[in-house]
């Protein structure tokens, strides 16, 4: 069989390979034939191009050299100028061919040139290399290519030399434009991917299709084919390797006249395309051809081995016992011999296999019976296993006994249960042998009732061991009956309850102390339930509720203030708490999750009242601001003093002139009161930023604001009452009247504004005790007496937005020009430097009460404001010593002081003070000096002059509070202090008032 | 001629795909101005570059692998600095062997010290790039030596007092840091700069020029400019009449110097960091190899880009042909053989070399004095 398929096949192999090879000899034929003629065409065409280049190239230059010779020697015989209008017209007519011409002398100068610009008359071109070469021969020299300086394109230097007489007369240059050259070549098409190019001697690029590589001089001669050409030999179809851009290629190389050469390459595979495309047609049609014959073997084999072989295959498989596999002949092919003979085949293992299985059938069921058996007796041993290791493992005592409660048998633990450590010890012993005397009857009464009811469960006794001791368990007992429904034994089983008890006892009281640490928490907790009512509160969270909800214990919580429940009960946008506000609170709500044992979500609301924290830390933001911009302001206040002080001195002064016209004057006065308005405008700035100079005594306020509530009766529009109210009490504090003053009128004004169509205002005066742990008006309001000074209006009243912005300095809602901004920052910067403190509370359309709380005094006789003089007191031309660092104020003082006719001798700092009055003692009848300078300031100089004894009066001149300072001045013999901007009046009569106490 | 075609194709054949197997070749970027009309510097670098490139490849190239040189020109035009070198970083270059002027370096800097790509000049000279741990490495000697050594033979050789400078703003990193060197140096000997004078490349009308510098009336003159604009300055000064001391800079060392200059430019002197008759034993070599092939003298840019490509070559040794560790390597070269001397890279990516006074004699450059760096 194997043998006869072996035949068979080699036979049609045999039949494909000669057919195979006879095409495979003639397709070999086509493409070597085809290769030839392909060769052939490259060649011609590459023999063509180069040719007509190399004879188009070597025109244009021999006409050159034609051209340059005979004007050459035309020129020689002309005038200068005749010469340069040659070389115009030649070069004109043969444009663009020359880019430059011009003649050099013998020594190689430019003697002329074809324009009139002359750039390169005069120049010296011996040093150019074609002056050299073109000198050596008589013909012209053509140079190497180069970019031309004058068009930046390729050029070559034509040079023919003159030769008169066997002399060297001079040359003829013109620069050669080679575009022509570029142009023939651009235009040439030599083919798909290939590089129709020209060279010059050492393989520069002359002219090429890309002319970027022309440009930038790009030499080409590494390239074998381009080499072969400098060697002068003509090449035809070379194949050779482009090792910078790693590619092959087939050129032709054809050199011209002047050592140049015109060269063409194209890529190898581009070239041999037809070539390739021919191979790849035969290539095609032999395979064709090869699977036509493979297709015919094999379907030959298919129709007459492969049933054969396939049915030696179900033998084989039969003998095996495989009749599943020897059954499964799928396909016979078609002659009707195999078919029959595949048919008889299958009948026949159909037989034998149909009596194979008969024979299994009752093998299997006979084996199924004995399993069947096995398993039911392995089952019984098992179940009567489990049991005994039920009883055996069980935590309770269990005891079999019989209906006069003698125990039959028993588990270990009931042996270990009673104290024993033998089954035996236990096994016949009455039941109540194990129980105390006094749970005797009522055990017997249980017996009675199990026989009665079958069952009882869970009853308590107290049982006693074999050594006495005692134990709480409890007995469940059930009947067993036999199988005429007769009770047979009871079946007891005892489980030890005392650790159990135990553990109730302790968890009960751990949840009454639960329950007493909630009450204690000062804050509030709440526990809600699945269905979000409120199981549970300690008694904050009880009062919290009352102020957030209406909901009771045990009503369903929907919301807490103004937030939803379920709002509350996700996690916060910002931090860990909600903030939940009603009209008056502020509250901070804290949801975490519990689970309980039925796996029911439960929460815990944690509730924080934090209105009063909330209205501290907006009070302390807004001091830390306001002080924060005081510190800038003052800064900035502090310098304008200076130059305020200056200005009111000498507007002073010069209103003062006798000579002045009126105009003038009025002028003058302008500028005094304007720069007065502008100190107080500082004043407002350095009151603000708590810098002001403060002159703090005990003081009444009551008189004072009498006195004020009448100024104001007087000055306020008719439609504005005002009204005083106050008590029996005193009301002293320790302030400076003319600030305070300041506060009365300022808030009094705003008042005014804030009612354009009248109203009432009302001003308070109220004294008050705050306590330790007890509420104040205000949080840092600290224990002890206060004064309240109230004063309402019954005007528009502040928006709550603009509410906290009040006390920012230059912040105003009046109309431009209506209005500083300044008024309540300065209020607010006065209070502040008398340790008070203010509050404001407004409702928009009915009014604003401000309030002013200053800390008492305690009560005695205050001080009356004095007044303050108006005359103009003059010297009787006492010497004055002042010291002042800026130049400016010291001269406005020394002017201010000449006119109120004192004599004023001036130093810088302390140090040149010194010097002065150590000399001049008897003299000087008083100092002035300012206090901070950089070199010895007013305070320095004070405690200085004291220390040496020198006791003369000294008036120290500050634009900075020193009221901490003030009292050692006074002792150290400070007569008295002025205030910047200095006054005239007030100088005038500071100094008098010194001089006379002096 | 008369070789098989269907041989000859088999054969290529083979070759092709004998080179598809090669190992890939290493990339390297030359960025260098090539169609200027400022002078013959690019293509002369370029050829150098190139030659080095080939003689690198014929002894077996880089571990194996060969060196490519793919060539861009900047077109002397700070944008097209950098977006030349943009393309060459994203054709995937290891390294770019450019610029070829301070300026054009200047303007390109910035995108390769961002980029981390090595740039290794072959001539730009700015002192401005000294001193500086980036990715710009050169071979040139700086102008801090270049300056000084001039700014020494101005005043001690030839007991100048006085000067008058002229330079070209078209590359104005190189030539205002050179002018700044020299008349440093210069005054701070004692010597006193007279005047000043510049001009923009191209569009200066340098016979003007030389006029309002014959009005100073001079008592010599220092022209940091390009070898033709110096070569046509010196014409025309000596048409003028203006018949002072001329000197130069590195930057005019080249033929067209000569060429342009004819016997106005004789007794030019330059400061130089090239030695065209260097006794170095490597030198004659390389000057035959690039006469065979170019039909030319090498410039000092040619061989200055010749030995970039040496000292780059070296560093892709170290780091197999990866860009990765390069400024490692290139700072790591001690002694390295050059074609003009041993080369050593400091940490900064600058050398120090010899620097020469060259004198043009006789239509030719000589050297006439030699400053060592030390």
């Amino acid at each position: 069989m194997v043998n006869q398929g072996r035949s068979l096949r080699s036979a049609l192999l045999r039949r494909v390979i000669i057919p195979t090879g006879a095409v495979m000899l003639i397709l070999l034929g086509v493409i070597l034939l085809g290769a030839n003629l392909i060769q052939h065409q490259i060649v011609e065409h590459q023999r063509v191009l180069i040719d007509a280049l190399a004879r188009q190239g070597d025109q244009y230059l021999s006409e050159t050299e034609r051209l340059m010779h005979a004007l050459a020697y035309t020129l020689v015989t002309l005038p200068q100028e005749g010469q340069r209008t040659l070389l115009a017209q030649v070069r004109v007519e043969y444009a663009p061919r020359f880019t430059a011409l011009y003649m050099l002398d013998e020594t190689g100068r430019v003697l002329v040139e074809d324009t009139d610009t002359f750039t390169l008359l005069g120049l010296d071109m011996s040093g150019q290399s074609y002056f050299d070469q073109a000198r050596q021969s008589s013909r012209v020299y053509f140079s190497a290519p180069f970019i031309s300086l004058t068009t930046g394109q390729v050029a070559v230097t034509s040079a023919a030399p003159v030769w008169v007489a066997d002399q060297f007369n001079g040359m003829l240059v013109g620069e050669l434009n080679l575009m022509l050259l570029q142009e023939v070549i651009e235009q040439v098409e030599s083919g798909e991917s290939s590089e129709t190019f020209i060279v010059d001697q050492y393989g520069k690029l002359v002219a090429h299709p890309d002319s970027t590589g022309v440009q930038e001089q790009r030499n080409l001669g590494y390239l074998d084919l381009v080499q072969e050409g400098l060697v002068g030999r003509m090449l035809q179809f070379d194949i050779f390797h482009d090792p910078h851009r790693d590619r092959w290629l087939i050129g032709s190389v054809n050199p011209m006249q002047c050592d140049w050469m015109v060269v063409t390459m194209q890529p190898v595979f581009v070239a041999a395309r037809p070539l390739v495309i021919l191979m790849g047609a035969s290539l095609l049609a032999f395979g064709l051809s090869v699977l036509l014959f493979l297709g015919g073997q094999v379907y030959s084999m298919r129709q007459i081995t492969t049933p054969i072989s396939l049915l030696a295959q179900k033998a084989d498989a039969l003998s095996a016992g495989e009749y599943d596999e020897a059954l499964s002949i799928e396909d016979m092919g078609q002659f009707s011999e195999l078919l029959s003979l595949g048919r008889s085949f299958t009948q026949m293992i159909e037989a034998v296999t149909k009596r194979t299985a008969e024979l299994e059938t009752a093998n299997t069921k006979l084996l199924q019976e004995i399993a069947e058996r096995e398993q039911m007796e392995k089952a019984l041993r098992e179940s009567e296993t489990r049991y005994r290791t039920l009883v055996e493992t069980s935590p309770d005592a269990i005891v079999l006994a019989d209906l006069d409660i003698n125990i039959l048998v028993c588990n270990q633990r009931a042996v270990a249960l009673f104290g024993f450590t033998d089954v035996e010890e236990v096994i016949g012993r009455n039941t109540l042998d194990f129980i105390i005397a006094e749970d005797h009857a009522r055990m017997l009464e249980g017996i009675q009732k199990v026989l009665r009811s079958g069952s009882l469960r869970n009853i308590e006794y107290t049982f006693c061991k074999a050594d006495g001791t005692r134990f709480v368990g409890e007995l469940s007992t059930s009947v067993v009956w036999n199988a005429w429904e007769e009770p047979r034994s009871f079946i007891g089983v005892v489980r030890d309850v005392t650790e159990r008890k135990r553990l109730l006892t302790q968890v009960q009281t751990q949840a009454q102390r639960v329950q007493q640490i909630i009450d204690t928490v000062p804050e509030g907790v709440l526990l809600l339930d699945q269905e979000r009512r409120v199981a549970l509160v300690n008694p904050v969270a009880e009062r919290n509720l009352a102020i957030l909800t209406q909901v009771k214990v045990g009503g369903t919580l929907t919301t807490l203030g103004d937030r939803s429940l379920s709002e509350l009960l996700t996690s916060p946008p910002k931090g860990l708490w909600h903030e939940v506000r009603t009209n008056a609170h502020i509250f901070e709500v804290i949801a975490r999750p519990m689970q309980n044992e039925q796996d029911d979500e439960e929460w815990v609301l944690l509730l924080r009242d934090v209105t009063q924290e909330h209205e501290i830390q907006r009070r302390i933001q807004q001091q830390e601001r306001l002080a924060a911009v005081g510190q800038l302001a003052a800064g900035i206040a502090h310098d304008f003093n200076n130059v305020m002080s200056t200005i009111v001195l000498y507007a002073q002064m010069a209103a003062r002139a006798s000579n002045l016209s009126a105009r003038d004057r009025e002028r003058m006065n302008v500028i005094d009161g304007q720069a007065r308005h502008a100190s107080r405008l500082i004043q407002q700035i350095l009151d603000f930023s708590r810098r002001g100079i403060l002159e703090q005594r005990s003081l009444d306020l009551l008189p004072l604001v009498k006195e004020h509530v009448q100024i104001l009766k007087r000055t306020l529009p008719e439609n504005i009452r005002v009204e005083l109210v106050y008590g029996m009490d005193k009301y002293v504090v320790n302030a400076d009247p003319t600030r305070i003053q300041q506060v009365l009128m300022n808030l009094a004004v705003n008042a005014r504004d804030a009612m354009p169509e009248g109203g009432e205002l009302r001003l308070e005066l109220a004294r008050l005790h705050v306590e330790a742990h007890k509420i104040a008006p205000l949080p840092e309001m600290t224990p002890g007496v206060w004064i309240a000074l109230m004063v309402s209006d019954t005007g528009m009243g502040i928006p709550p937005d603009v509410l906290p912005r009040i006390y920012d300095p230059f912040f105003t809602t009046k109309a431009p020009g209506k209005g500083s901004g300044l008024g309540l920052s300065q209020v607010h910067g006065i209070v502040m430097r008398h340790a008070g403190h203010i509050d404001v509370k407004s409702q928009v359309g009915k009014g604003t009460t401000l309030t002013v709380y200053l800390p008492a005094l305690p009560d005695q006789a205050a001080e009356a404001v004095a007044s303050v003089p108006e005359s103009m007191a003059k010297g009787g031309g006492e010497t004055l010593l002042v010291v002042e660092d800026n130049v400016a104020t010291r001269e406005a003082l020394i002017e201010g002081l000449e006119i109120l006719n004192y004599h004023v001798i001036e130093a810088e700092n302390g140090h040149e003070a010194m010097a002065i009055l150590e000399q001049q003692r008897d003299s000087i009848a008083l100092v002035l000096s300012d206090v901070v300078m950089p070199d010895m300031g007013g305070i320095a100089l004070l405690r200085a002059l004291r220390a040496r004894g020198i006791d003369i009066g000294v008036i120290l001149v500050t634009g900075h509070s020193f009221e901490r300072e003030l009292k050692d001045l006074w002792e150290l013999g400070m007569v008295a202090w002025l205030p910047k901007p200095v006054n005239l009046a007030r100088l005038a009569e500071v100094v008098d008032h010194a001089l006379k106490k002096e | 001629m008369k070789r098989a075609f269907s041989v000859g194709l088999l054969l290529s054949l083979l070759l092709c795909w004998g080179a598809c197997g090669r190992k890939r070749s290493i990339l390297v970027g030359f960025a260098g101005e090539l169609t200027n009309r400022r002078g013959p510097g690019g293509p002369d670098a370029r050829d150098g570059a190139q030659l080095a490139v080939d003689a690198i490849n014929a002894e077996g190239g880089i571990r194996g692998r060969s060196m490519t040189l793919i060539v861009k020109d900047d077109q002397r035009d700070p944008v097209a600095a950098r977006r030349v070198d943009a393309e060459l970083n994203a054709e995937g270059v290891v390294a770019i062997i450019g610029h070829l002027s301070s300026g054009q370096t200047a303007a390109a800097l910035d995108f390769t010290n961002e980029e981390g790509i090595v740039l290794l000049s072959p001539v730009s000279a700015s002192s401005a790039f000294s001193g500086q741990r980036d990715y710009f490495f050169r071979v040139v000697p700086d102008n801090a030596l270049l300056g000084y050594a001039l700014a020494v033979h101005l005043y001690q050789n030839r007991g100048l007092s006085h000067l008058t400078f002229i330079y070209d703003l078209s590359n104005q990193a190189f030539t205002e840091s050179l002018w700044g060197v020299v008349h440093h140096e210069f005054t701070r000997f004692g010597g006193v700069v007279d005047k000043t004078f510049t001009f923009m490349h191209g569009d200066t009308d340098l016979k003007a020029l030389m006029a309002r510098v014959k009005r100073t009336d001079p008592e010599a003159l220092v022209m940091i400019a390009a070898p033709g604009d110096t070569a046509l300055m010196a014409q025309y000064g000596r048409q003028l009449g203006v018949e002072v001391p001329l000197f130069g800079s590195s930057w005019a060392q080249s033929q067209d110097l000569l060429e342009k200059g004819g016997r106005a430019v004789e007794g030019l002197e330059l400061v130089a960091g090239f030695h065209p008759e260097n006794p170095y034993p490597a030198f004659q070599p390389f000057v035959e190899r690039f006469e065979a092939h170019y039909g030319r003298s090498p410039t000092f840019s040619a061989a200055f880009a010749y030995e970039g490509v040496l000292v780059l070559a070296r560093a892709l040794e170290q780091t197999h042909g990866r860009a990765e560790g390069l400024p490692e390597a290139l700072t790591a070269i001690e002694s390295l053989e050059g074609i003009q001397g041993l080369i050593s890279i400091n940490e900064y990516g600058d050398v120090e070399r010899d620097v020469y006074i060259v004198q043009v004699n006789q239509g030719s450059f000589r050297v006439i004095h030699t400053l060592s760096p030390d």
